[in-house]
């Protein structure tokens, strides 16, 4: 009886993924964007802190001055994850269910999330974006 | 292709020697002040079990839901996420990989805005402002089983929930039993229905409660509102117990209920039903 059949698989444990020889833990990086009415950012970034690789495995926004945007992300090495800008009605803006980025991206530690986005609402904007996954650690022999 | 130490799509098994049970954590911020940041805020942790985190929850009932921030931190005051989330992208939130919190140790935050959600009525006000953690404890030894062999069929306790008293009457709770009678039953889900016409005032119920184990142990450190214990919530989705919850032929499902009503708000006339499994002797 170790498992409730009732709860969603994240409630009722899931196994850990981790390759021998390291451990994750959960991590959220978060982007803010702040933008004025017809805005158009290239080339932002989201700076992976150097003490772990990090693991991208979902995307979630919320509105804080909701309006449309249009999104491309960039992996470490600036490959485009998309071939166009990406509506934001094609994110998820529901954490309990974030778009899921798989297979999972490795983010090697100092490198960056980098991010393009347009505001094309026609007014001001705020949104932040969680990008959720897991910081994976070197486990000392 | 690197070989995983285990399968993510198998089963989740605890550890040998180990066995959970669910437990939620909950900060009330009754006591806070709208409007101004609190930081360092901590919520320990019980000291005679591991705490392993799964889900947060409540971040808009603590904090301004659209302007408000939340940095969490682990049991070593890391912070989990680069820099203070949204309140919107707290709500109902996995953790994963779950997180740990070893015995007697603390889940640490900052809560930027501060907002209380709130019932007023009048010159009345009730808080319903929490900021749940939902998870497990996890204690060694062997877990409590039934002591037969058994094939389990579907049942559902009900109880009829009616709630005539106000927050400013003293006390403003009720303990209820539930008899576990004929066969041991395992509990994995709270329902609640609205058993009247009446809308349910404010953004969700306005009940509180405490759920006890067999042995009458609490399962969350104070009372916590309806709504995190409660499958069929409307306003958190994905509640659930984190591992079943067994009582034996005999015992009683405990739990006491606290009203958050102010006056014109009740009577409030629910159906409360535990959902789960009956282990019929083979």
């Amino acid at each position: 009886m170790t498992s409730n059949v009732f709860a969603p698989p994240a409630m009722a444990g899931l196994n850990d993924a981790n390759p021998p020889g390291f451990v994750d833990v959960d991590f959220t990086y978060t982007f803010d964007a702040d933008m004025p009415a017809g805005a158009s950012w290239r080339d932002q970034q989201v700076p992976i802190e150097n003490d772990a690789d990090f693991v991208w495995r979902g995307v979630c926004y919320t509105d804080i001055i909701a309006g449309a945007f249009n999104v491309r992300f960039q992996d470490s090495q600036g490959y485009y994850l998309s071939s166009g800008m990406v509506s934001n009605g094609n994110i998820s803006n529901e954490p309990s269910s974030p778009t899921p980025v798989f297979p999972g991206l490795i983010f090697p530690a100092g490198s960056r999330i980098g991010i393009d986005i347009d505001n094309v609402a026609g007014i001001p904007i705020h949104v932040q974006f969680a990008f959720r996954g897991v910081k994976r650690y070197r486990v000392a022999r | 292709m690197p070989a995983y130490i285990c399968q993510p799509d198998q089963p989740y098994q605890t550890p040998g020697g180990c066995w959970d049970q669910p437990r939620i954590y909950a900060y009330d911020a009754d006591a806070l002040i709208d409007g101004v940041d609190q930081l360092n805020l901590d919520l320990e942790t019980q000291a005679d079990a591991e705490f392993i985190l799964r889900k947060i929850d409540g971040a808009g009932l603590v904090v301004n839901p659209v302007t408000g921030r939340i940095l969490l931190r682990d049991w070593l005051g890391q912070p989990t996420s680069r820099r203070p989330l949204s309140a919107g992208l707290l709500r109902s939130t996995a953790v994963l990989p779950e997180r740990h919190f070893p015995p007697g140790s603390g889940i640490g935050f900052d809560l930027y805005t501060v907002l209380r959600a709130s019932n007023v009525v009048g010159p009345n006000t009730t808080f319903l402002s929490q900021l749940a953690f939902q998870g497990l404890h996890r204690r060694k030894g062997q877990p409590l089983d039934s002591r037969y062999g058994y094939r389990q069929k579907p049942f559902i306790y009900t109880v009829p929930l009616l709630v005539n008293w106000l927050w400013l009457t003293l006390p403003n709770y009720q303990l209820g039993i539930v008899p576990v009678n004929n066969r041991d039953f395992e509990l994995n889900a709270i329902r609640l229905y609205v058993a009247n016409s009446g809308a349910i005032p404010g953004p969700g119920v306005l009940l509180k409660m405490q759920l006890y184990d067999c042995f009458e142990r609490p399962l969350a450190n104070v009372p916590i509102l309806m709504d995190y214990w409660m499958e069929n919530s409307e306003v958190f989705v994905g509640n659930a117990l984190c591992a079943p919850l067994l009582y034996p032929v005999g015992s009683e499902i405990r739990y006491q209920i606290t009203s958050l009503a102010l006056a014109g708000q009740v009577p409030l006339n629910y159906e409360l039903e535990f959902v789960g499994m009956q282990r019929f002797p083979v």
